[in-house]
């Protein structure tokens, strides 16, 4: 899980239209105003940022449109970006447009769409080659409440469980993007996996068996 | 060896041990503990448990293509929801302000229990004697510096008054004077206020009527007095009085004084006045806390 974008990087779809892309060199080349080179760096990253959003937002159509404000955010901040991890600095400028999303939200409480859809569950529970169709019901049902608990955890802690345990950052990464310090990082994801795990431990019944947690609340 | 737990979980332990994150220095601790509490053997499991079931859930392809066309990117930074690069809000400025005042106060408030505590006790009671008759008996300043402490005579000449030189000598008592002293100097103005207001409000403060009131007016001042002093001394007197050396030189001379000056109402006075002064270094470094934030963002953007 962890670094899997950075295997990617060699071994994914970008390697594929550009045998040896350099990452300093498409983000140069972007800087002079180069789309083309730009959307080389989309392409690569629009699967993390997408999955970021929607882990945040819990709906498709939010998730799309916050994925793409950061991308067209990026492009324009471009000059702003001051080396270091770039995958970082695109994940602080899609987890703001989350953030955004999520006040824009707030302001209208009537129209929120802070419960996730049965439409969106599906969406985001997808099973993946699960191998007996029990198996695959069993997998699906624990994503389902998984992504559901998820998205009832306050947004930092949200954010940065997605970015520790779903995307496979590390904690200094995560600082970086949360910019915020390693200590609120340990601290936010240890009281999100708490939170998650009590939400969890309420909704055991809905669990399969093999999955439910155990033991007591220390 | 004593576990470094204050909380009997260490919830942020486990959790940063289960992601293999946890500092190498406290991974021997955490494990002595794990090793004798279930309840948080079973937490490290569900921590793993917990870990492995969200990095099961499917990363889910793009359902576009996110690559920007050539209207997205002419369009005007200021259109749109674009979101911004997030800079610390004041909010949050002022409270990384109110956690230096945290530790500002709680700094005054070590000063104030080492200086009760050695009250008590007849070896260290110089200390506390000197600060009475600095703050209180400004004739006692000469009889001070008679008794031969080279190190006190040569402060004195760099102080305005006495008094200045009996609030250096608390301060100094070593390494919180220190952390105090760089504090207020990178707050900056706090520094150059202090010479000019410490001599007046601490003169007032001789009088315990007249204490409380004098403490609200010029607290810039009054903080100001401690890192003031304390660097004048430092730079006045070629490292003789660098912390260890001070600490060793005060108690002799001390012990003259509490025998012939020490007085009742000495004690309560100090403490007052040290609780002043830690409150008003509270909100002085709350505030230059706030404004250097808020300045650090403002050259960040």
């Amino acid at each position: 899980m962890r670094n899997r974008l950075s295997a990617n990087f060699v071994t994914g779809k970008l390697s594929q239209m550009d045998p040896r892309p350099d990452e300093a060199d498409l983000i140069a080349r972007s800087r002079k105003g180069e789309l083309a080179a730009f959307n080389c760096l989309v392409e690569h990253y629009q699967t993390p940022i997408f999955n970021l959003c929607l882990r945040m937002l819990t709906s498709t159509q939010t998730a799309e449109d916050a994925a793409q404000e950061a991308f067209i955010a990026a492009y324009k901040h471009l000059d702003k970006f001051r080396g270091g991890s770039f995958r970082s600095w695109l994940f602080r400028i899609a987890a703001n447009a989350c953030y955004d999303e999520l006040r824009r939200r707030r302001a209208r409480p009537a129209a929120s769409l802070e419960e996730p859809t049965g439409e969106d569950d599906r969406r985001l529970d997808v099973a993946d080659d699960a191998p007996s169709p029990e198996e695959r019901a069993e997998q699906s049902e624990l994503r389902q409440t998984l992504s559901r608990a998820l998205a009832e955890l306050p947004e930092d802690q949200r954010l940065a469980i997605t970015l520790c345990d779903v995307q496979g950052l590390d904690y200094a990464e995560i600082a970086e993007v949360m910019e915020c310090s390693l200590g609120t990082v340990k601290s936010r994801i240890s009281r999100g996996r708490l939170r998650l795990r009590a939400i969890l431990l309420e909704r055991a019944e809905l669990l399969p068996a093999r999955f439910r947690p155990t033991g007591e609340e220390p | 060896m004593r576990l470094p737990f204050r909380n009997p979980h260490p919830h942020n332990d486990i959790s940063a041990y289960a992601d293999g994150e946890l500092a190498p220095a406290r991974i021997p601790a955490l494990e002595a503990h794990l090793a004798s509490c279930a309840p948080c053997q079973n937490e490290l499991e569900a921590m793993r448990v917990l870990q492995s079931q969200l990095a099961s859930l499917p990363e889910i392809e793009a359902p576009r293509s996110f690559a920007l066309t050539p209207e997205m990117a002419q369009r005007p930074v200021v259109a749109g929801p674009a979101p911004r690069i997030r800079q610390p809000s004041r909010v949050a400025a002022f409270s990384s302000g109110m956690r230096l005042a945290g530790a500002g106060m709680s700094l005054a408030l070590v000063i104030v229990l080492v200086l009760n505590f050695s009250g008590g006790s007849s070896s260290d009671s110089g200390d506390n004697a000197l600060v009475v008759t600095g703050a209180n008996q400004p004739e006692a300043n000469a009889f001070a510096a008679s008794p031969g402490d080279a190190s006190i005579p040569k402060s004195i000449n760099d102080e305005p008054t006495p008094s200045a030189v009996s609030i250096n000598d608390n301060g100094v008592s070593s390494p919180p004077a220190k952390t105090e002293d760089t504090q207020s100097t990178s707050g900056g103005a706090a520094v150059g206020a202090s010479p000019a207001v410490a001599p007046d409000s601490l003169g007032v403060g001789g009088d315990p009527k007249v204490l409380s009131p004098a403490e609200t007016p010029a607290p810039g001042g009054v903080v100001g007095a401690v890192p003031g002093s304390t660097i004048a001394q430092d730079t006045s007197n070629d490292g003789r009085n660098a912390s260890a050396g001070e600490a060793t030189a005060v108690p002799p001379h001390a012990a003259n004084l509490d025998a012939s000056q020490d007085t009742d109402s000495g004690s309560s006075i100090d403490t007052m006045l040290i609780i002043a002064i830690a409150l008003a270094a509270g909100v002085v470094l709350a505030f230059a806390g706030s404004w250097m934030l808020q300045r650090l963002a403002r050259d960040r953007s």
